[in-house]
């Protein structure tokens, strides 16, 4: 059957427990979790949680309709392709041979990341981008030496007028 | 007005309606139970054997009157005890407020003595849950416990009180009764697309579960089957829901169900499932599922639609108010050859016929019960073959008149939910019918039913084995019967005696009429011994994975 990837943007209310509840339906039910973000809105009292799952149409239809009986979920919007707007934040810490510093500022600055000594020979490395774009920054960082990395899930809005709140 | 947590906790549960709380004290509910000695004149409290059977009581008081059932328990093992009744009634969508102390505030982190994460532990078996952190939050708490727990599809809801929060003064104002969120409305163009389909249908079948008898809908249903001579089955959740003497009624669908409920599944051209949830038991083969047949599903709960079946015209909204809007566009049909089809069919291939001679079966004695019982008498029961035969003999005559863990099958379940049940129906007959497995489970609550002089009637189906999975160990496992001949050597009529109940036994057949009726008088708690067969298996059966095509119908 066709898998499906889908990035869903979730307004839940912002108290403790509510990520618990949706990571625990995601589990309970077998759904898959590629990535997640969770963070506060413009209204304290909502927070934004964005997954990337994917499945089958029929259970991405699930996904949204089970996640919807939560009593804290507030609206969920699935997020088209089309309007996609999500960035991720990656932090990677580098280790830089002498011989190849001017070649390692110089690919940072092209890729429009971030770079700061914190040693000699060892950079941390940030860059916000498209998960596409973060994931082939790291692999061009592989002909450094890669210490250690950690990346976010990616938070997504829709490029479009509406917002979570017409889904409410 | 200043009260105290527990003063308006116990307040705040009489505002929402409740008389009536089946529970058991400890450390983390002293305050509560402390307030609550103060209105033991507004709330009745049972105290059960067990906090298992509180939970069990809450749902078979629920589930028998409509009505929310209530359970309290105290921190750490209370709380745990919970755990399998509030599961049972999220199963079955049962709307139940279990309350749970927790060690104080100060405590809660620190594997405190009873501390356990309740609220953790129940999240996948609640609608939800809260954790109540500040006084003044409380009574709005359970206002909104209640709500949640009886609004659309009901289930079960837990609030968790620290002790400090119990203790805690703050000003009270009764806050009203709460009231059930708005269903869903029905989408205009999926009624005109059901509308034509029922139009269009020569075959048409009902299938009704649980969310019937939820949503009121019982006189409705009857009404539009007869209207538009549908016939109708029924899942284990929708028995009662039909009166068993009604002519298109079919009886139980699915693994367990009658050869001509299957049948019809497989030749409808239209299903209208009500309520209902194409579970495993019912749709054990989802893709050959009434494969000829277009499904038109009615749920409230829109999470339903296309979860195992795919539904072709899905129905959101109140089953009541839907059936209603159908049949002010349908007025009259004939389905007589669909129907004579399945007369036919019935009366040659029915449920197997009880065996002769002097020994009991418990076909015949469970087909026969309702004579002895009259229309008013609630059947609870446990899980097996006992619960099987019940819901394929027993004539239900009214709603809610069977009680039974359908979805999660928890053996143990029913003493529970009859104690439950004949409390809040104490004018009525309550029998729970039971199997030697089950019964050793959770027979603790006996206890409970003598010293709050509830007259159930305890009909113990003996065979000294663990019937169900011995059928499926005879069936699928070439008769290695592992662990299921259990042997016990306890002796029922004693057991019910040191209890201070009454107790009978039955061995033969010719003793059925004289015990039962000697019970019935009583009204009394009672347990019957009623020795039957360890080889007798329930039949027919499809087998698990398998479509009704594959039923067997055994001997």
């Amino acid at each position: 059957m066709n898998q499906k990837k889908v990035v869903l943007s979730l307004l839940v209310l912002n108290h403790f427990g509510v990520l618990t509840r949706v990571t625990n339906l995601f589990s309970s039910r077998g759904y898959n979790i590629i990535s997640l973000s969770v963070g506060e809105t413009e209204n304290p009292k909502f927070s934004r949680i964005t997954i990337v799952t994917s499945g089958e149409e029929a259970i991405i239809r699930q996904i949204k309709l089970q996640c919807a009986k939560l009593e804290d979920v507030k609206a969920i919007q699935e997020v088209k392709d089309q309007e996609l707007y999500m960035r991720e934040v990656v932090l990677v810490k580098v280790k830089v041979n002498y011989m190849k510093e001017e070649d390692f500022i110089r690919f940072v600055d092209a890729n429009q990341a971030i770079a700061k000594q914190i040693d000699q020979q060892l950079y941390m490395v940030e860059m916000c981008a498209s998960t596409q774009s973060v994931d082939a920054f790291i692999d061009k960082l592989e002909m450094f030496e890669i210490v250690e990395i950690v990346r976010t899930g990616g938070c997504a809005l829709a490029m479009s007028v509406g917002t979570v709140y017409d889904e409410q | 007005m200043m009260l105290n947590g527990s003063q308006i906790l116990i307040q705040a549960l009489i505002d929402q309606g409740v008389d009536t709380i089946f529970g058991y004290p400890g450390g983390s509910v002293l305050n509560i139970y402390d307030a609550l000695y103060d209105k033991q004149d507004q709330i009745k409290h049972v105290l059960t054997s067990h906090e298992q059977g509180a939970a069990h009581a809450a749902d078979g008081y629920a589930r028998s009157s409509g009505k929310t059932g209530v359970c309290l328990a105290t921190s750490g093992p209370g709380a745990t005890n919970l755990v399998t009744g509030i599961a049972t009634a999220y199963m079955d969508s049962v709307p139940i407020v279990a309350i749970t102390g927790n060690v104080s505030s100060d405590l809660i982190g620190r594997d405190s003595f009873q501390e356990v994460d309740i609220a953790g532990i129940t999240m996948p078996i609640t609608k939800h849950n809260f954790i109540v952190h500040d006084v003044k939050e409380l009574a709005e708490t359970v206002r909104l416990a209640f709500e949640i727990a009886n609004s659309n599809r009901p289930g079960p809801v837990l609030i968790d009180i620290p002790k400090d929060v119990s203790a805690a003064v703050c000003e009270y104002e009764a806050l009203p009764k709460f009231e059930k969120r708005p269903a869903p409305q029905l989408n205009a163009s999926d009624r005109k697309q059901a509308i034509a389909a029922i139009k269009r249908a020569k075959r048409p079948l009902i299938y009704a579960g649980g969310g019937v008898i939820c949503a009121d809908a019982c006189v409705e249903l009857l009404e539009y089957s007869k209207r538009t001579q549908t016939p109708i089955c029924c899942s284990a959740m929708g028995l009662s829901s039909v009166p068993y003497d009604y002519e298109r009624y079919l009886g139980m669908i699915g693994m367990h169900g009658t050869p001509v409920a299957n049948y019809a599944t497989l030749n409808a051209d239209l299903v209208i499932a009500l309520g209902a949830r194409f579970s495993d038991r019912v749709a054990g083969n989802r893709e050959a599922f009434a494969q000829r047949a277009t499904i038109i599903h009615i749920d409230i709960d829109a999470s339903e639609i296309s979860k195992n079946v795919p539904c072709d015209i899905p129905l959101i909204g109140d089953a009541k108010i839907i059936l209603k809007q159908l049949m002010e566009a349908i007025k009259e049909q004939e389905h007589k050859e669909w129907c004579d089809t399945l007369q036919d069919f019935k009366t040659k291939i029915g449920l197997p016929k009880a065996a002769q001679g002097d020994r009991v079966d418990p076909r015949d004695f469970i087909y026969t019960l309702h004579q002895l019982l009259g229309d008013d008498a609630i059947i609870v029961t446990d899980v097996g073959q006992h619960q099987m035969i019940t819901a394929q003999y027993y004539q239900f005559a009214k709603p809610r008149s069977f009680i039974s863990s359908c979805g999660l099958g928890t053996m143990g379940y029913g003493l529970g939910a009859a104690i439950g049940a004949k409390t809040a129906h104490p004018d009525r007959p309550v029998v729970l019918i039971s199997g030697d497995g089950s019964f050793h489970m959770n027979m603790n609550e006996m206890a409970c039913a003598v010293s709050q002089h509830l007259g159930i009637i305890v009909l113990v189906f003996n065979n000294s084995v663990l019937g169900m999975v011995r059928q499926w160990q005879s069936l699928f496992y070439q008769k290695r019967y592992s662990q299921t001949s259990i042997h016990r050597r306890t002796d029922f009529v004693k057991l019910a005696e040191a209890f201070g109940a009454n107790g009978y036994r039955i061995t033969y057949r010719s003793e059925i009429d004289a015990v039962m009726k000697e019970a019935i008088a009583s009204n009394k708690p009672c347990i019957i011994d009623c020795i039957i067969d360890p080889d007798d298996c329930v039949y027919p059966i499809i087998p698990p994975g398998k479509g009704a095509d594959d039923i067997i119908y055994g001997n």
